[in-house]
């Protein structure tokens, strides 16, 4: 067992870090969702430096370490979907914004209104169904990633990637989410944390209360577990069972960390000025995706109990 | 022991429900700043009702009612998601009543009892928010008036009032709650500046700042530095209306219609959450009914009021997150319900008093622990 | 009249009568295990083993105010079961239930609580109750508090008439129940949260002991509330000759139930190591609410009457 990066993992993070410190950021985040646009300069960026390639050059766990970090920095970009999920189906990976897709859902999807490439999960396949980017409709919204709609028409067309794929693409999906869900609650704690220790009440600092350091402690417990969960998932290529768990442990932890920064940090977390609702808003919308906690549990009951499972 | 309403008490309840019908899609209790103009329209019909001064006194233009009919009809807003009690008819005329000089009441009352004058509440500032006793905006006596200076924050829908029932330093800095004094100050006044901060549910909160405003020492009300105690007062007088249980019936209601219409209940763990959903919206209603029969008893309230808050407030949270859970990405559409009853909820158990206070009341009036640490 | 939440005067008097008698005979540490039979015979003299029944002047509530007091001592035996027997047994067998001369079990399809000891043994299934001895040659068991279980077969005899009402008062009794020794075990956190001293202080200056009380108070004065709402339901309903409607009584049993399970584990945790000696004052509380929190009437039944009764008022309310 080994926890440590390598000296090449390290590597990468480093300049990825440097990159996203460059380029994304919560500052960054707020203009591009009031303008409801994709980061388009960034997938130029991490492109260029041949990040978005990590998973079929390197290996899926230094993509998912991208993954995780772009969500800490907030970055308003499909990089869960291009840099980890595509690769896992598709022999290329697709210059153009990826949106994942379920055939039976209903709701709003991400990134849609920007994607070429849609990823649908159909029951036993996966199908791979291009579209002019910008023809789908644009949905407003308030959870940090722009979100569209996806006609039913659409989630019934386009080539099946074979047999298994279906399946391949959910291990993937709940992957990325697991690690977009632990990057952004470890950016939502690290926010809040900062503001609570300046934070002055009933004359010292609100971050010095026993009651508020225990909340917090529970918060930061469950959200490095999240993380490792997710990079263990990765390690080994994703594995059913281990990528529900993670993505279970995810959701959970996001909708802990969700209330207790927010209760926390009081009325300026409502406002759009403080950085918390960058965060926080994220972790709502991922947190539902794909059925939220609920479905990611039946997915480990599934794995491990089901029918013929060994 | 009774559980019931007087008779009276339920005629009333009855002609205010088919008052109500008429402002069925009226949605100002969660909106209030989008619905403004047809929030003051209900207001002003209450008022020419006699609903808006139901409980003041009869020489102050009251009916002198009990505070069930004031809970009541409350209650029965908050059902029909109309409006929240106006803070002008609730701790600002209740204050006006005790402490106001002849003059304040003459001016201020009649107005506000015809829903025509609102106040917007001007306690919080960017270091005091919880914690008022910290406060720092200050007033100069110059003679007959005050000079006031000073920031205050997280004000709700300040951008539609007209006049500000503001907390401020009379006495020495850093006195904590003694030397404090409340002032009402035009929301129009010269040196009054506003900015407004959209917030996560779609409303907005106010950022105040009064840059040597000029106010008659006559719109001072009570001693000066005696604020403190005076406040205490009027959240005792508002303690059975504030935090409806309605409001939490009501959610749990569409909660569980929202569930039929998807067909989601015939699921078993969604049959059971809704169950024990069913459950803490009574256990609500059974704190707001304490807190309403201690007030009538003339008993203190203040740890009940506290308790019914984090319940209440809590209960509404956890209602809300159901729907989503339940619901998945399309609850996220900004026009979804389940949506708004989040975003919405989020803010309850930080607004008025977060939860953690609350807590600490309790433990310290109910339970004797300090919980200062 | 206008809503009054307090006891009356009756009423309160039947609660000090429970608590003085609980005084004396049961004094600061409940025991383990069935009970002692003069204890049975005082609660028969006190006529708390006829409360709410057709012969009785007092109904739920004054049953609620003196199960408030048997909670607060965890007072043992079939006491809740006894005035399910007076609704739904034979004159006679209500009379002798009274008198403490018949004791009642309510189980479940396999298990029979303090039996040996109970001569009527009644089935809980759903909404009904069914009088089903279990054969000779059952195995004689010890639950949680060390009160006795038979477990083997059943035989159903019958059902009986006003299983719901029985059912029903039988839910709000043990809210009651749970509620008094909720009630006393918060009170007993939070007196050790005041006195006990760490870091130079009480340790209930900290927040973090603190706030968890808090919310427990809250929980129980709420459940306490509902299930004083559920009795009087259950005594207008008695009076207007209804029969009680599965409703408030669930709603209450659920509440209380919560709570005091809740009150439980933060008391623990306030309490430490105190809180784990047999001896008391926290364990036979804690480990009596864990009891009673699993009686055989269950909680499937409760909740979905939950759900009906959201069904109705949905229904109802929005057309």
């Amino acid at each position: 067992m080994d926890f440590e990066l390598d000296g090449e993992q390290q590597a990468i993070l480093d300049s990825v870090d440097v990159l996203l410190s460059l380029r994304a950021g919560p500052e960054r985040a707020i203009a591009l969702a009031a303008k409801g646009e994709l980061d388009h300069d960034l997938a130029r960026a991490l492109r260029e430096a041949g990040f978005l390639s990590l998973a079929t050059e390197v290996g899926p766990l230094e993509a998912a370490l991208l993954v995780e970090r772009a969500a800490r920095a907030a970055a308003v970009l499909d990089v869960g979907a291009r840099a980890l999920v595509a690769p896992a189906l598709l022999r290329e990976v697709p210059d153009v914004p990826v949106a994942l897709v379920h055939a039976d859902g209903r709701g709003p999807v991400r990134h849609a209104a920007f994607a070429g490439v849609l990823l649908v999960a159909d029951g036993a396949v996966a199908r791979l169904v291009r579209v002019e980017p910008g023809s789908l409709a644009p949905v407003r919204s308030g959870y940090g990633d722009p979100l569209g709609f996806v006609p039913e028409a659409l989630r019934r067309s386009g080539e099946a990637l074979g047999a298994g794929s279906g399946e391949r693409l959910l291990r993937w999906w709940r992957l990325a989410l697991a690690l977009e869900l632990s990057g952004a609650s470890t950016a939502a704690l690290a926010t809040t944390v900062a503001y609570l220790k300046q934070r002055r009440q009933f004359g010292r600092a609100i971050g010095s209360f026993q009651a508020v350091q225990h909340r917090l402690a529970r918060c930061a417990i469950r959200t490095e577990a999240s993380r490792w969960l997710a990079l263990e998932a990765a390690h080994h290529g994703a594995p059913g069972e281990r990528v529900a768990v993670a993505a279970a442990h995810a959701a959970d932890t996001a909708a802990q960390v969700f209330r207790e920064t927010h209760q926390l940090s009081g009325a300026i977390g409502f406002t759009r000025e403080h950085d918390l609702h960058v965060f926080s808003m994220r972790l709502q919308s991922l947190r539902l995706e794909l059925g939220g906690s609920t479905a990611h549990a039946r997915a480990i009951t599934a794995e491990r109990w089901a029918e013929g499972a060994p | 022991m009774r559980f019931r309403f007087s008779e009276p008490e339920e005629r009333f309840r009855r002609e205010v429900r088919s008052f109500l019908a008429d402002h069925r899609d009226l949605d100002g209790y969660f909106r209030q700043g989008q619905r403004w103009p047809a929030v003051k329209g209900l207001f002003q019909e209450m008022g020419a009702r006699g609903w808006l001064s139901l409980a003041w006194p009869e020489e102050d233009g009251g009916a002198a009612g009990s505070p069930a009919l004031e809970y009541l009809l409350w209650d029965e807003v908050a059902y029909a998601r109309a409006a929240r009690n106006p803070l002008s008819a609730g701790i600002v005329a209740r204050t006006l009543i005790r402490h106001g000089t002849a003059e304040q009441k003459r001016r201020y009352l009649p107005p506000i009892r015809s829903g025509d004058l609102h106040f917007a509440l001007g306690y919080s500032e960017p270091e005091a928010g919880s914690d008022l006793a910290s406060l720092r905006c200050r007033a100069e006596r110059h003679g007959e008036e005050y000079v006031v200076d000073g920031h205050k924050c997280w004000q709700s829908y300040a951008q539609d009032m007209d006049c500000l029932w503001l907390l401020c330093r009379t006495g020495e800095p850093g006195g904590r709650s003694e030397g404090l004094s409340l002032l009402i100050v035009d929301l129009d006044a010269p040196g009054v500046g506003r900015r407004d901060l959209p917030i996560l549910d779609g409303e907005q909160l106010n950022e105040i700042r009064l840059d040597a405003v000029r106010v008659p020492v006559s719109r001072r009300v009570g001693p000066e530095g005696g604020a403190w105690k005076i406040m205490g007062e009027a959240l005792a007088d508002e303690r059975h209306i504030q935090f409806p249980p309605g409001r939490v019936h009501r959610d749990v209601e569409e909660l569980h219609a929202w569930c039929r219409n998807r067909r989601l209940d015939a699921d078993a763990g969604v049959r059971r959450e809704l169950s024990a959903l069913a459950v803490v919206a009574l256990q609500v209603e059974m704190m707001a009914l304490r807190v309403l029969d201690a007030m009538q008893r003339g008993h203190d309230a203040t740890a009940l009021a506290a308790a019914n808050k984090v319940l209440h407030t809590e209960a509404c949270q956890r209602i809300a997150r159901t729907a989503l859970e339940w619901e998945g990405p399309a609850a996220l559409l900004e026009d979804a319900r389940p949506a708004l009853l989040w975003r919405q909820s989020m803010w309850e158990t930080v607004g008025g008093g977060t939860s953690e206070i609350m807590r600490g009341i309790v433990a310290k009036r109910a339970l004797g622990l300090s919980g200062r640490a | 009249m206008s809503l009054d939440l307090a006891f009356s005067s009756e009423q309160l008097a039947v609660g000090e009568a429970v608590a003085g008698f609980c005084r004396e005979r049961v004094g600061g540490a409940p025991p383990a295990g069935d009970c002692p039979a003069d204890w049975w015979q005082g609660l028969a003299e006190l006529g708390v083993l006829e409360l709410a029944s057709p012969e009785a002047e007092g109904g739920a509530l004054e049953a609620t105010a003196a199960f408030e007091e048997l909670g607060a001592v965890a007072f043992p035996g079939p006491v809740v079961e006894a005035l399910i027997g007076g609704q739904v047994l034979r004159r006679e067998e209500r009379a002798a239930v009274a008198r403490g001369a018949l004791r009642v079990s309510v189980g479940t399809h396999d298990l029979a609580p303090f039996v040996p000891g109970c001569e009527v043994q009644l089935e809980v299934s759903g909404q009904s109750l069914f009088r089903a001895p279990l054969a000779a040659g059952f195995e004689s068991l010890s639950s949680l508090d060390a009160e006795p279980v038979a477990r083997g077969v059943r035989t159903r005899e019958e059902r009986l008439e006003r299983s719901r009402a029985g059912l029903d008062l039988g839910r709000l009794l043990l809210a009651a129940y749970l509620v008094g020794a909720a009630r006393r075990v918060v009170a007993l956190a939070a007196d050790h949260a005041r006195t006990r001293t760490q870091f130079g202080r009480p340790i209930g200056d900290f927040q973090a002991v603190a706030h968890p009380l808090a919310d427990v108070y809250i929980g129980v004065a709420s459940a306490e509330t509902l299930t004083h709402a559920a009795a009087c339901e259950w005594d207008e309903r008695r009076d207007e000759g209804e029969g009680p409607s599965p409703g408030l009584a669930a709603a209450a049993w659920l509440a209380a139930r919560e709570a005091a399970l809740e009150a439980c584990h933060v008391a623990h945790q306030v309490m430490g190591a105190q809180g784990m000696t047999l001896e008391g004052p926290l364990y036979p509380l804690s480990r009596r609410i864990r009891q009673r929190a699993s009686h055989a009437i269950g909680t499937a039944t409760a909740r979905e009457s939950m759900v009906a009764r959201l069904d109705a008022r949905v229904g109802e309310s929005l057309g």
